[in-house]
């Protein structure tokens, strides 16, 4: 969980996430596994994503007004958007913060 | 009072409007924390609140009630097999040995008595006895078992029993259960050479206040409303590599509850120890009016 940075080789137009989770909670390691999934699929060498876990850091979670995890906030691009749950649903929350979907198959 | 005017809105349900798309957005939201994906909630104070699974019910109770009750019954005779080698003198080689053996047992008796506990005191169906007993006496009883057993010995508990009234109307099995987990719980977390104070009080009129008092590995702030779920230490709790189930406290606050008293915590935060309280009600005879 610490170390979830994923650094994006292009830092211009890169894909920024900042992912809430309540420590190892099972829907919270889920939606970990699945935001990485979708970020290697769709915007390979150039995401970043922050995880922030509310256990250690509950203030963070009030000052961006997240109340429940997991929360997934796209920073940018532009505008920020946020959704909760286990991204188990790769469309649906690709459509949801308003990203393009790569038909790879 | 100010009369204040509204500026008129578009048809609230216009396709495209703010609140078309905020009763979407809100409808997605409701949809999304029904649906089980939810697993921490944000309280608008920073405190974080876990949720359970939700699956954790009735079925997986009847069956902890069952299997905790068939894994108990094998061990009785283990137990008086060991007993009876220990008296051996052909045997006395073995005492340290045999020793552990019962240690062990005995310890796997208890997990599997919390758990028993816990189906029983969960669903509310534990059967109280309440009577007029010495609630300082209690504390003494209960410590006395307490130092018979391991880990104890380089502990200091400093009893500081002040409370002009102490005869309390409970369950006087069940209370000693409710001390026995508080004292073993401070004695858990306390560090060799720590120490323990026990004191009483009556606060209030018809109350006798006993206060459990450890300086050890303490509890942070956002643990505190978790403390006494079930299950909890082991799943949610740092104090994961001190063993038990994670019922003690559970058991202890709804057998609290069970006979009219509360069982609460405070802690200053991490390595700052922590103060069970234990409020029970006194007996009737004694309460001043």
């Amino acid at each position: 969980v610490n170390d979830a940075l994923n650094a994006g080789e292009h830092p211009k137009g890169a894909y920024v996430f900042r992912l809430y989770l309540a420590g190892g909670a099972p829907n919270s390691v889920r939606a970990l596994a699945n935001l990485y999934a979708i970020c290697r699929k769709h915007f390979p060498g150039s995401h970043r994503i922050e995880v922030i876990d509310v256990l250690k850091e509950p203030l963070r979670a009030l000052a961006a007004a997240v109340f429940v995890t997991p929360t997934v906030v796209k920073v940018s691009p532009a505008p920020e958007q946020q959704i909760i749950g286990n991204l188990s649903e790769e469309e649906a929350v690709l459509r949801a913060l308003g990203l393009p979907q790569k038909e790879n198959e | 009072m100010t009369a204040t005017t509204h500026p008129s809105h578009p048809a609230p349900y216009a396709a495209g409007s703010e609140l078309a798309l905020r009763l979407a957005h809100a409808e997605a939201m409701l949809r999304t924390l029904t649906s089980g994906q939810v697993d921490a909630i944000v309280s608008p104070d920073g405190k974080i609140y876990l949720l359970q699974p939700a699956e954790a019910a009735p079925p997986k109770d009847r069956f902890l009630a069952m299997l905790s009750h068939e894994l108990r019954t094998p061990l009785m005779p283990v137990l008086l097999g060991v007993d009876e080698l220990g008296d051996d003198e052909r045997f006395a080689a073995a005492r340290p040995t045999l020793t552990m053996m019962r240690r062990n047992i005995e310890v796997q008796s208890r997990l599997l008595e919390e758990l028993t506990d816990f189906t029983t005191v969960g669903q509310h169906k534990v059967r109280l006895r309440p009577e007029a007993i010495d609630a300082h006496e209690a504390v003494r009883y209960v410590l006395e078992i307490c130092r018979g057993e391991s880990g104890t010995a380089l502990i200091e508990v400093r009893l500081d029993l002040r409370a002009s009234e102490s005869i309390v109307l409970a369950d006087s099995v069940r209370l000693q259960q409710i001390m026995w987990n508080l004292l073993k719980n401070a004695i858990k977390f306390s560090p060799p050479g720590g120490d323990i104070s026990i004191t009483s009080a009556n606060e209030t009129p018809g109350n006798l206040t006993l206060e459990f008092t450890d300086h050890g590995i303490g509890i942070e702030p956002e643990f505190l409303p978790l403390l006494f779920e079930a299950f909890q230490q082991g799943a949610n709790l740092p104090q994961h590599r001190h063993g038990g189930l994670g019922l003690g406290m559970f058991i202890a606050k709804e057998l609290a509850e069970a006979q009219g008293g509360t069982l609460t915590v405070a802690s200053e935060g991490r390595g700052k120890g922590a103060t069970f309280r234990l409020t029970l009600n006194l007996a009737p005879n004694q309460t001043q009016e």
